[in-house]
C-alpha cells in the first residue's frame, strides 16, 4: 500500500512540475510569436512577399497556444489531485470540465467531440477530485464507444440538494455502462442509468474547496 | 510611438521568455530592466527602486514568494505584478502584497493594462 501511495505521488508531483516546465515553453513561444507580430503592427507599410502567409501563421500559433493552455491546465489538475487539502473533496464543476478535456483526445480518436456544459456555480462534494476524474473519464469512454462515425458526447454539470451530478450523454450506445467500475472507485457516487446516458450522483460538502 | 518615462523591473528565471517580454515593452516606449533571479533582483531594488516590479512566482532559489515579502516590507510603494502559472498550485501566500496577479502565458493587453494601473497605484505613494 505504502509503495502504491509513493508511486501515485511520484506520478503527480512529476506531472504536475513537467506541465509547469511546458508551460513555460508555451509562454516563450506565445511572446516570441507576439514580438513579431508587434514588429509587423507597427510596420504596416512594409510589404514582402510573404507577409499575408506569415500572418496566418502567427494566428495559427496564437489559437494552438490557447489550447495547450486547456490541456496544460487539465493535466497539471490531473497531476495535483493527489494533493491535500483536495484529497478528499473537489469542485464537481470544476473537475467535470477537466475530465471533458483529459478526455478529448481518447474521443476524438474514436470520432466523437465532448460538449461540456459546466454549471455557473461552484459543487463542492465529498469525493476526491481523483476518483472523480477518473468516474467521469470511464463515463465518457462508455458513452464514446468504438464507433467510428461522427458523433458527439454531451456532458453537464448540474447542482442538487444532497447530492450534485454530473451527467454523460451519448447516442446509440450498445454497451453496458461500467457502473461497478466506477462505483468501485467511489463508494458514495450514486450511479443511474437512462438510455444512452449515465448519471452520476455525489454527495453534497459544505465547503467549496481549495 | 511615445516614450513612457516608466521604471520597470521583469523577473524571471526563464530568460528567453522575460527578454522577449522587455522587447515587446520596448516597442511600446517602454524601457524594462531584467533579472533573472530573486537575489539579483533585491540587489536591484536596493540600488535603484522601480515603481514596479513584474515577478514570477517560481522561481530556483528564491522564490517570488520570498522576494515579494521582503520587497514590500523595505519598499511598501513598489507596486509588484506577480506571474503565475495555471498550473501552479494553489496560492501559499499572503497575495494582498501583490498588485495583481497574471498568469502566463500572458494577454498582453491585460499585462499593459495591469501595468498602467499598477503605474498610477504607485504615484499616490510615497517611496521608501
Amino acid at each position: 500500500m505504502r509503495k502504491f501511495s509513493q508511486e501515485i505521488e511520484f506520478m503527480g508531483a512529476t506531472v504536475a512540475h513537467n506541465m509547469h516546465e511546458m508551460q513555460n515553453i508555451l509562454a516563450i513561444v506565445h511572446e516570441s510569436a507576439g514580438l513579431v507580430e508587434d514588429i509587423l503592427r507597427i510596420n504596416p507599410d512594409l510589404e514582402f512577399q510573404h507577409r499575408p502567409k506569415v500572418e496566418e501563421t502567427l494566428a495559427h500559433i496564437r489559437w494552438q497556444v490557447q489550447r495547450g493552455k486547456k490541456v496544460l491546465h487539465a493535466t497539471s489538475k490531473l497531476g495535483h489531485s493527489i494533493d491535500q487539502p483536495v484529497h478528499e473533496t473537489c469542485d464537481l464543476n470544476v473537475y467535470a470540465r477537466i475530465g471533458a478535456t483529459l478526455a478529448q483526445r481518447m474521443a476524438r480518436m474514436r470520432g466523437a467531440d465532448i460538449v461540456c456544459s459546466p454549471d455557473e456555480q461552484p459543487l463542492p462534494v465529498l469525493t476526491g477530485a481523483l476518483a472523480v476524474l477518473i468516474q467521469i473519464y470511464l463515463g465518457i469512454e462508455w458513452a464514446v464507444g468504438e464507433q467510428q462515425e461522427k458523433r458527439t458526447v454531451h456532458l453537464r454539470a448540474e447542482a442538487g440538494k444532497d447530492a450534485h451530478k454530473v451527467v454523460i450523454q451519448g447516442s446509440a450506445i450498445s454497451a453496458r455502462a461500467p457502473v461497478s467500475a466506477i462505483q468501485a472507485l467511489a463508494p458514495t457516487t450514486r450511479i443511474e442509468t437512462e438510455e444512452n446516458a449515465l448519471v452520476l450522483f455525489f454527495p453534497v460538502a459544505q465547503e467549496t474547496p481549495v | 510611438m511615445q516614450t513612457k518615462n516608466w521604471n520597470i523591473l521583469l523577473v524571471d528565471d526563464e530568460k528567453e521568455f522575460i527578454t522577449t517580454l522587455a522587447e515587446r515593452l520596448e516597442l511600446r516606449g517602454i524601457t524594462a530592466r531584467v533579472c533573472h533571479d530573486g537575489k539579483s533582483a533585491l540587489d536591484t531594488v536596493r540600488k535603484a527602486p522601480p515603481q514596479v516590479v513584474v515577478l514570477d512566482i517560481m522561481m530556483p532559489g528564491l522564490k517570488g514568494t520570498e522576494v515579494l515579502a521582503q520587497l514590500k516590507q523595505e519598499f511598501p510603494a513598489i507596486q509588484v505584478i506577480l506571474l503565475t502559472g495555471q498550473t501552479s498550485p494553489a496560492a501559499s501566500f499572503d497575495s494582498t502584497l501583490a498588485f495583481a496577479c497574471l498568469t502566463k502565458p500572458l494577454k498582453l493587453d491585460d499585462f499593459m493594462r495591469t501595468l498602467t494601473e499598477a503605474i498610477e497605484a504607485g504615484k499616490g505613494e510615497n517611496h521608501a
